[in-house]
Order: C-alpha cells, then structure tokens, then sequence
C-alpha cells in the first residue's frame, strides 16, 4: 500500500537511451522496422530476464495466481462460498474436506481464497492500467510541450507524490465524486492515488527523447504532435516504465486491502482484503481463528512479491546505471 | 541562485501546493456534492428553516468565488467545522489525537530509518554476497505485507500466544510514576512501532542499496579506490556521504506514505491517534473530520517537503545553483 | 562530506527527537487537571471497564449509543428510577401522584440531593430540566413527555406536571436527565427555541454538572473516562468501588484480548465469536443478559417522499407471510449469531417488557418453510413465466429484485442480510444488496428508497413506545415502512387511555397478534447481550431486572455496580508488557554499545589519518 516504487528505480534523466536509433541495413517499410526492432529487444529483454533467479520465481508465482483467477469459476464449488448455502460446520479449523479451515458461515476459506483472486487481481491490474494511462499522459503532455503546461501539470504531479495518499483515497472513496458503483470507484481510487510516479518518470524520459535529432528531424519533415507522440516518443518512453508498471500492480493489490481493511472495499463479493477484513471484524486473532486470516494474508504477500521480483529484475535489465561494469 | 532566494522560491512553492490541497477540498466538499447541507448534516432531520439557516452559515447562498475566500478565510483561523458525530470542533478532535501518532510515527520512522539504511549500505557495498541476497529479500518480503496484516500477525504472536506486550491503547491509566509512566509507554509502543519499523525499513534499505550502487560505479569512488585508499574508508568518505542523500529526502517524503500506513496500524492496535479518528469518521461518513484530516496531514506532508528541500540545498549546494 | 553525511544525520535524529519531546509535551498538556494525587492511590479501588468506542460527546442533548447512556447515568441523575422489576421507583423524583383524570400529576423532589458543584438539587432544576426538553424540542428525551405538558414550581420541593390530555407519561418511568438549572439556562434564548436548541447542543460540557453517583474526574478522548465516587451522594456509596474507569478500545478484538489479559474487569456487548473463545477461559465468566433489541426484516410500503419505491407487491400480506416462510430463522440464530440470541416472535420481548409480552401461536411464527413460501407466492401470481429461475411481480411484468438494505454498524445486519439474500434467492425472488452505516440507513429509511431492510429494535419496558412504532402517524418518523392499519392504530389510542393496567394489557397483546399476523415486520430473534468479566477482581454482580438473564452492570439502574466487592487479595488491574527494570537495562545496554562504538571508530579513523 503506503508504498513508492517509483522512487526505487534511478532517475530515467540520467540512463542511457533504450531502444532507439540502431542501424538496419535491410530497408524496408518504417512500420515494418519498426516491429522488427521492437520485437528484437524484447527478445534481448526476455533473455536476460530469464537469467534472473528472482524474476522467474516471481513469474511463475504471479502465472500460478493469474491461473487460478481464471479458473477458479471451474475450481470452486460455488455455493460454497456463499453463506446461505455454505453447509460446512461453522468457524472448524482445516480438515481434509475443508483443508484451509471454515468461517462463522461455515464457508470454505479456502474457496473464498480461490474466488477472492479473481477481484483483487481484477482490481490490481486495472487500477493499473488506469494509472498507467494517466500518468503517461500527464507525463508526455508535461515534458512534450513544456513550458506553463510542464510547470503546472509537474506541480500537480508532485502534489499526488507527496500527498498521504491513503487520506486522499479516503476522501475520494466516501465522496464517490462521479457516483461509480463500488467496485468502479475503488478501482479509480486506487488509480488517482497511484499514477504520479509514472508521470514523473515518463516526463522526464519525454524530455531527453524529445531533444534527440531524429525527432528533431521528423518536425523539420513537417510531422504533427500526434505523430511525432505515437511514432517517436512513445515507443521510446514505454520501456522506461514497464518495470513501474509491473510494481504498481503489487501496489494496487496491497491498496485494495488496505482500504478494505478499513471497510471501503468491494462488498457482496469476496477479494482478499475483504476476507481479511472479515475475520478482523468477527474478532478472529484473539478467538484464535487463524486458518482465517493467515491464508489471505499470505496470498497478498505472494502475490505483491512475485510481482516485486519480477519488476526488480526488469530494472536492472532496463536500467543500466544498476548493471554491473 | 543564492540561498535566501532559494529558500523564498520553495516556501512559494510550497504555498501554492497548499491552496491546491484546499481548492482540491473545495471542490470536493463544496462543489461536487449535489446538496452539501445535506452532505455535512447527514441524517439529521432538518426543518426548512433549519438548512436555510446552515447554508447560510455555511456560505452556500453566496457565489462560488465568495464562498471561496470565506472557506480560506475560516480554514486560516483553524475553522475546520464541527464533527457531525459529536459537535465538536474537528480542530479540536484532531488535537486530542496528534500525541499519539506523533509518538508513533517518529519512533517508527527513526527505527525504520535507522535499521533500512544500515542494511541497504552493508548490502549495497558489498552487492552479490549472501547478506546482500537475504536482506534484499526480506526487504522484499516485508515490503509485500499489508501492514494491517503484519500487526495482525503480530498481535497474535506476542499478544495472544506469548502475552509478552499488550495489543491496545497507549497507556495505562491510573497513577504512575514518571519512571513506570515511561516504561507503561514503551510497552504498549513495542508493537506498533515494530510494525511500522518492520512494514518500512525494506523501503529504506532498498533506496539505500540502490543508489549506493550507483554511486559505488561513479568516477571519484574509482578514482579513490584507485589512490589505494582502504575499502572502508572509500565507503565511509566518499560513496555513503553521496549516496545517502537522496534517501536522506526520502525520509521527508515519505512522511505522507507512512503517515498512511500509521492510519492501519493505530486501528489494529487500538492506538488513539489520527488514524483511529479517521477510521470512525469514515465509519460514520463525519465529512467536516474526514476533510479537517485530510487537509491537515496534507500540510503536514508539505511542510515536511519544505523541510527536506531547504536541508537538502544546504548539504549539497550544487542544487541551489541548478 | 563526513561532516554532510553526519550533519544530515543529526538533523534527521534531532528532527524525531524534537518531533517526539513535541509531542509527549502536548500528551501532557492535555492532560486535565487529575482529581486524585497519587498518595491517596492505597484505598482507591478501581473497576475498569473496556468498552469498544468513545462516547459521542459529553452533553446529554448529544448522544447516541454505546457508553454514552452509562456516562449520563454515572453524572447525572434520571428523575425516575427503575425497581428490580423494571417497574417506576423512586429517585431523584421521590413521588409522583396524579390528580382524577390524570391530566395534572404532583411530582415530590427530595431535599437531600445536590450536584457536584455542592448547590441542592431543587424543584426548579426538575422543572427546568422537563420544560427545556418540551420548550426547545430536545432530541432523544421529548418522548416521553406527550400531550405539551407544563411544569410549575409549586414550591421547593414540588413541581406540577400538566398535561393536555390524560397521560400516564411519569409512569413509563420517564427518561430524563436532571440538569442544573444554573449551568444550563445561561442557553436559553427567549422566545427562540432553534437558538436555544442549538446553543445548548453545541455545549461541550467538559466539566459536567450534575447529581449523579460519580463525578468525572479525568477525560481522555479515545483513551478512558475515569469516574469518582461522590461522597456526598443521596442514595449512598457503593460498596467497594471507589472509582470507574470507561477504558477504550477501538475494536473488539483489542477489548476481548484486554480482558483475557486482566487489563479490563468487564466487558459487554461482545461479538459471539469473541464470546465464545472466552468461555470457559481462566478467571473468566461470561453472562448472556438480555439484550434488550430484536434483530428484524421490516418491509417498506413507501409514502415516506416522493423518492419513495418499493415494490407495490409488498402491499399483498400473503407476499410477506410466503416471504416470512422462506427464511430459516433458525439458521441465522446458528450462522450469525453463534446461538448467542434465541428465537423470537413479537415486538415486546421477554426481560424488558415481562409480562405485556404475547404469546404468539405456532400458525403465526411462519417457521422456515420453502415449499409452502413458494406454494403461496404460486397463488398469488408471483410465479416464473420467463424460466430465468426469478419469479416476476404480476403487477408490473418485471423480475422481482427487491433492493435490501443492511446496516454495518448493527450487530449481524450484514451478515444476516447476506443469508436472507440466499432464501430469497431459494424461493426465486432475487435480493439487491446495500450496505451502509447508520446514518445512511437514516437517510434511506427517510425518503423511502428500499423494498425491505435488516436492522434492529430496542424497547422500552413500557410497550407504549414499541408498538407506536407501528402506527400510520409515525409514517416519516419512527415507522419501518410506513405500515397502516386503521384497526391498529385505533388499538394505539385506545391503550394510551387505558389507566387501567389490565385493560391495556389486553390491548397491546391484540396489537403484538395483529403485528405478528400482517408482517410489516418480521422479528428474527432476541438478541443477547454478551457479557464477560474477571472472577478474580469483582463478586456481587447483581443483574437488574433480577432474574436469570438480567444485565449484569448497565442494567436499568445502579445496584449491581453498588454491590460488587473486591475479590480478596485481588491484585490490581494490569497490563502486560516488560517491567521498568528490564527496559533500562535495554537502555543502558544501548547506551554502552553506542558509546562503545564511537570511541572504536574514532580512534580507527585517527590511526587511518595517521596512515595516510
């Protein structure tokens, strides 16, 4: 939650240039090399990436939790999760038909795990993407046309930055500004709380893209902001922000319990934070219900870890002040 | 740039983050809602006469602009409204809280602090090494918790099982001397402040590696190394000095995260502080507390920015001029 | 850059150390002045109760809930008192007496009582404290008071209660707090009772004044109130008990773990969970009172605004009886509950309303039944043309999708709702599901945006309140749903004239069969309220009303806490945690190594300097 990844990589200002400008000898359509050097360094990326100890495990983790989530409609048995049908015997600690224990509806914890992936996943990816998408948008706007723009949009960046965020997510979430259903609204939440470290990092990464020749001779060529953007800019930010990306995922994930925790979360459906809310409520650490709370617990530290692991190994493979000389 | 002029750019600057935090709650509380009387009221059944009389104390019969300047005038005299819950005044309530989390915080902070960075230098220094792998990890690890969970856990070990340390409150209350006043203390801040120190040093220690890596590869540490200076000393002298200042700004920075994170520990731990507050005001949609909060910690978290710029440009002076 | 590197060091420390002297600096001055020094520490004698949130305010015209009614009842005192039996005694009003018809009633004040401020408790404070609830149409006590009763200071210690109609109002025993007079008419705006109303709220009343048993000597918000016996109290001292401390938690856990600890003696109003994992545990009894609430499902009928929408087939009473079928009742008593609350039927409850409960026949409990539920829904047309698996409401074509509303901050609406969610579901008739807190349920019990509700009620131990509740006025006040019976609400008027008890009695078991019978309501169960305690500390708990399943300590009057008697060689409450001496041998062994350290370095570093 209360976590900045952002500031955990170096300043992209100072890191050498990624993808651009390699010379192709074969000539052939703009799109065409383009494509074939994209795919070319993501085939160097996945390289190194796979020479990562930390980085596979984590991406095995994060592939076994992705699975579940898509299966678990098939996995769990349905009524058993929901509490007028749940016939299991109630608060029973595991046992090999209910082998993470029951709770105080006699639901199987461990179906509610299961199912509670499908929404904190849910919940963590497109908060995600939506911080994502306003923070190189912020971003790009701020360091492409600089100026008055850069200074005000950078100032309300670094507000974001700074702000106690959870307060803020607070405010938002019992206010509900654009009257979202829940679920909507948590996920908006979490992305206007989340998306300034990727503004910074994609406008300052904006900037020295933006001073180099070839983008200076594409607008002499007479190219339009929407091209020169799309074409020139983007392709060579987006690197910059993927290892970001990957720990803000974690970051969602850990916002959803903690807002959960707080009782803000998702309601009439089961994430990880509201299972965890749940037996915090019902009292279960000093009833000694522990088959409860550990298992969500556990599975948003696995999940926030693997995701670390594997946004620490796309840095160092991204971020080459951090490789070894 | 000189310095006074350096420090007046960032004390403007830090002015005008704070009239955005209050046009941010303007908005939000005054001009978003469809009907704000009925939004500060809540349930209470009001008369007709009754919400004339409140929109007009409220200020909501004027113009927007107007009803501007009053909000920044009644926020300037610590005007913050009153609790929806108890009629009392919200400065007033958060007042009564700021001891305790402030007890918690700086002890967490300073413990956090203290313990990431002696970990991130000793890993970074000697980066690949099995203390390097294992710290980074549990770092990791810990970073990955929710800290409501991490106290959770905690409480059950040292609370339920061992009844080592007690799992609510901050004092005892009764008669004590000044000495076992200190010690009722200390016990109930052991487990909240180890959360917090826990749930945060990763942060640190992480920062901490990093850039001393970074630095370790700059020029003037080769050049050092290249003089026969001792390892120790090159670390002590020239790559820590250097690589700490940026987690030195982070420390500041991350008052407002960890501020956050304080808000679950105090309502795990029972801790009455701001967190606790916050967390009946949401229970009890108290909109005047849940805003007073907000707008006070976001000052908070600016001041503290201020803070860290101005000490920042005196330890290194390069800034200033850039 | 040694020097850059240890100077942002030292500002980071002296910034938290300043941070920290800053702020146990204010700890201390906002500490009030302690009534008590520490001297006087050996005969003190202190019952610790953990209680699970901050009372509201400490003004009796701000209340709410939870430990708030045991602050006004420790401060002040309530004119009427409540025997064993919950029928009236006499308190601070010694006698009350009416006139033929019962419009004009002579209220006795008794001589002997004073505030904590030392001046006596006069006619004119009871008189005062009546008309400034009447006058200024005080929240939560105006109740009591009907028919726009007068109070007339006759002389020092009689007041004249005049009512516009018969009443029996005095005998409910009316709630009301006494206030002095001196402290309070400086509030009093003539002529304008909004003005007044409002001042009188907005008094934070950090220095309460009243007659009660205690005084309160040392308020911390969010921490603990500490209560001190008052010497000079009319109706004695307690026995044992010298002080009484409200210890906060903010949560349930913390306060059942506080009392596993011995950090508490007493604790109510658990969880059932919390509850039953401390059966049985060392030192440790538990006691299930009578709560006094009924959990219920009420039904809306809509009329409350124009937002008002339930579903018109409410309207069809065998609608609600196949509904009240196709809830397992006894499943929620298991699944929620943890069998903690019992079974119940009527909107009067065993323990609180005694004898005016009714006993309601089998054929009108609708006891869990899912086929005859569906038989009934069959016959009056709600059936399944479609073959989605949800029955449509003849009325208007459309799938049945009743919105339901369920209130976090009541104990077991949530979940309970949840379960209804699925017997509903069971019988085809889908269930749209909201939760809020309390004041949202307000809000939407106001306009009437709901079809049906989870929630709770608390009866007074006389019924008139209760089943008042139900009656076409109370329509956009206290009514669930805007229930009307015309039969019913001529019953109401009826008993509030009835002088004679068995005629009323009468009267109000005919209303409690009509309830049961219409279901504008269906009662789910009687709650308990759950209750543990430290044997090792405290004996004599007496509950009150004295039966079995009485309130052990916040029952409707004083003699229990009166009672209670330190257990010999008790030892004080405690909470767990390192002894001092254990923390200063962490310090000083902190201090060596710290100190340690630096004379090494330093002296490393100069034989490096030399080197160099």
């Amino acid at each position: 939650m209360s976590k900045m990844p952002e500031r955990l990589m170096s300043d992209p200002e100072l890191s050498a240039p990624v993808t651009d400008g390699q010379a192709l000898p074969v000539p052939d359509s703009a799109r065409k090399i383009a494509w074939a050097r994209r795919r070319r360094s993501m085939s160097g990326y996945w390289k190194t990436f796979r020479k990562s100890r930390q980085g596979m495990v984590g991406l095995v983790i994060l592939g076994f939790f992705v699975l579940l989530a898509l299966t678990a409609p098939y996995i769990v048995n349905l009524p058993e999760i929901y509490p007028a049908t749940a016939t299991g015997p109630i608060l029973h600690p595991p046992s090999l038909q209910y082998p993470l224990g029951t709770d105080t509806f006699g639901r199987s914890v461990l179906g509610m795990v299961v199912f509670g992936s499908r929404i904190s996943l849910l919940i963590g990816f497109t908060a995600t993407v939506g911080a994502m998408l306003i923070g190189s948008s912020m971003g790009i706007a701020a360091g492409y046309y600089g100026g008055r723009i850069d200074t005000i949009l950078s100032a309300i960046t670094n507000w974001f930055l700074v702000l106690p965020w959870i307060v803020l997510a607070i405010v938002i979430a019992t206010v509900n500004p654009f009257h979202l259903p829940q679920l909507g609204n948590l996920i908006l939440v979490i992305a206007i709380t989340s998306w300034a470290g990727t503004a910074r990092l994609v406008r300052a990464q904006t900037l020295s893209v933006k001073e180099r020749t070839y983008v200076e001779r594409s607008r002499a060529l007479g190219s339009g902001n929407w091209h020169l953007v799309t074409r020139h800019i983007l392709p060579n930010v987006m690197p910059v922000i993927y290892a970001n990306t990957v720990l803000m995922v974690a970051i969602a994930i850990l916002s959803e319990a903690a807002l959960s925790f707080l009782g803000l979360g998702p309601q009439n459906t089961v994430s990880w934070g509201v299972i965890l809310e749940e037996s915090y409520s019902a009292g279960s650490l000093t009833a000694g219900y522990w088959w409860w709370f550990l298992p969500p617990g556990i599975a948003i530290v696995l999940v926030a870890l693997s995701v670390t692991l594997c946004g620490y190994a796309l840095d160092e493979i991204l971020n080459p002040r951090l490789r070894e000389r | 740039m000189g310095a006074r002029r350096y420090f007046f750019k960032k004390t403007a600057y830090a002015l005008l983050t704070l009239l955005f935090v209050l046009t941010f709650n303007f908005v939000m509380f005054r001009v978003l809602p469809s009907d704000p009387v009925a939004q500060l009221t809540r349930s209470q059944k009001l008369s007709r006469d009754d919400v004339a009389e409140l929109r007009h104390n409220l200020g909501l019969d004027q113009p927007l602009p107007t009803q501007y300047v009053t909000y920044l005038k009644q926020t300037a005299a610590l005007n913050l409204g009153r609790s929806i819950l108890s009629g009392r005044d919200v400065w007033g309530e958060i007042k009564a809280r700021l001891p305790a989390t402030i007890a918690l915080l700086s002890l967490g902070t300073l413990f956090a602090t203290l313990l990431g960075i002696w970990v991130g230098i000793k890993g970074g220094w000697k980066r690949g090494s099995t203390f390097d792998t294992s710290s980074l990890f549990t770092s990791q690890v810990f970073w990955s918790m929710s800290e409501a969970w991490l106290g959770m856990v905690l409480i059950v070990v040292f609370g339920s099982i061992l009844g080592w340390f007690p799992t609510g409150q901050w004092q005892t209350p009764g008669d004590a001397t000044a000495i076992q006043r200190l010690a009722d203390w200390a016990n109930h801040l052991f487990l909240p402040v180890l959360t917090l120190t826990l749930g945060y040093f990763g942060e640190y220690a992480i920062i901490m590696r990093s850039s001393l890596i970074e630095v370790k590869n700059d020029d003037f540490v080769l050049t050092a190394r290249a003089k026969g200076i001792p390892d120790r000393e090159v670390r002590k002298r020239h790559a820590v000095p250097n690589a700490f200042l940026p987690t030195f700004t982070l420390i500041f920075l991350s008052f407002g995260f960890v501020l956050g994170g304080a808000i679950l520990i105090e309502v795990v731990f029972s801790w009455p502080g701001i967190g606790q507050l916050e967390y009946d005001a949401i229970n009890n949609l108290d909109y005047p507390l849940i805003q007073g909060i907000f707008l006070l910690s976001s000052a908070a978290v600016i001041f503290f920015n201020l803070v860290a710029d101005v000490l920042y440009s005196y330890m290194d002076p390069r800034i200033r001029e850039s | 850059m040694t020097k850059t590197h240890r100077v942002g060091l030292i500002v980071v420390v002296g910034t938290l150390a300043a941070m920290l002297v800053g702020g146990s600096a204010l700890a201390q001055s906002t500490t009030p002045a302690a009534g008590t020094d520490a001297s006087t520490s050996g005969d003190k004698v202190t019952l610790t109760i953990g209680v699970d949130s901050d009372v509201t305010s400490l003004n009796p015209y701000n209340l709410c809930c939870g430990p708030d009614y045991t602050y006004l009842t420790y401060v002040y005192d309530i004119a009427f008192g409540y025997g064993d039996d919950l029928t009236p005694a006499p308190a601070i009003v010694e006698s009350w007496t009416p006139n033929e018809d019962s419009t004009e009633w002579t209220l006795k004040v008794r001589d002997d009582a004073t505030f904590n401020d030392g001046t006596p408790v006069t006619a004119e404070d009871v008189a005062f404290s009546f008309s400034f609830i009447v006058d200024n149409n005080m929240p939560y006590y105006k109740d009591y008071l009907p028919f726009n009763p007068t109070f007339t200071v006759v002389d020092p210690t009689t007041v004249l209660w005049t009512a516009e109609e018969p009443t029996f109002a005095p005998n409910v025993p009316a709630y009301i707090p006494i206030i002095p007079k001196h402290v309070w008419e400086q509030f009093v705006v003539p002529g304008d009772p909004g003005e007044t109303k409002k001042a009188a709220k907005e008094f934070e009343n950090t220095d309460p004044i009243g007659s009660g048993p205690f005084v309160l000597a040392e308020y911390r918000q969010g921490e603990f109130l500490r209560f001190e016996v008052r010497p000079d109290y009319w109706n004695g001292q307690p026995k044992s008990v010298t002080e009484v401390i409200l210890r906060i938690y903010s949560n349930q856990e913390a306060l059942t773990a506080a009392l596993k600890t011995g950090e508490v003696d007493f604790v109510d109003g658990m969880k059932p969970t919390l509850f039953n994992s401390v059966k049985g545990q060392p030192n440790i009894a538990t006691h299930v009172a009578d709560g006094g609430c009924w959990g219920n499902i009420a039904w809306n009928f809509g009329g409350q605004s124009d937002k008002a929408n339930p579903a018109p087939i409410i309207h069809d009473i065998t609608f609600r009886q196949a509904m009240a079928y196709s809830i397992d009742r006894g499943e929620i008593v298991r699944k929620v509950y943890q069998d903690t609350s019992t079974l119940g039927y009527s909107i009067l409850m065993p323990g609180v309303n005694g004898a005016w409960l009714a006993d309601i026949p089998p054929e009108l409990r609708f006891d869990y039944d899912p086929e005859q539920a569906k038989q009934m829904l069959d016959s009056i047309n709600v059936v399944d043309t479609n073959g989605d698996g949800i029955r449509e409401d003849p009325n208007t074509g459309q799938n049945l999708d009743l919105d339901l509303l369920t209130i976090n901050d009541v104990s077991g609406s949530v979940d309970t709702g949840k379960l209804i969610e699925g017997y509903f579901g069971d019988v085809g008739v889908s269930v749209h599901f909201t939760t809020g807190d309390t004041d949202l349920a307000n809000v939407v019990w106001g306009t009437g945006e709901f079809d049906a509700y989870v929630w709770d009620w608390c009866p007074d131990p006389d019924p008139d309140f209760m089943v008042s509740v139900f009656t076409s006025e109370q329509c956009g006040g206290w009514s669930d749903g805007c229930y009307s019976n015309p039969k019913y609400d001529d019953l109401y008027k009826l008993q509030q004239t009835q002088l004679n008890r068995t005629d009323r009695q009468a009267t109000i078991e005919e209303m409690q069969l009509i309830i049961a019978e219409e279901v504008p309501t269906m009662v789910l169960n009687y709650w308990g309220d759950l209750q543990a305690y430290r044997t090792d500390r405290f004996t004599g708990y007496l509950p009150s009303p004295a039966v079995d399943n009485g309130d052990l300590l916040f029952g409707w009057n004083d003699k229990s806490l009166f009672n209670l008697e330190l257990v010999s060689g008790a030892a004080d409450t405690a909470s767990p945690g390192l002894p001092v001496w254990v923390w200063l041998a962490i310090i000083a062994t902190i201090a060596v190594v710290v100190i340690v350290v630096m004379v090494t370095r330093r002296r490393t570093t100069k034989d490096d300097e030399e080197l160099a």
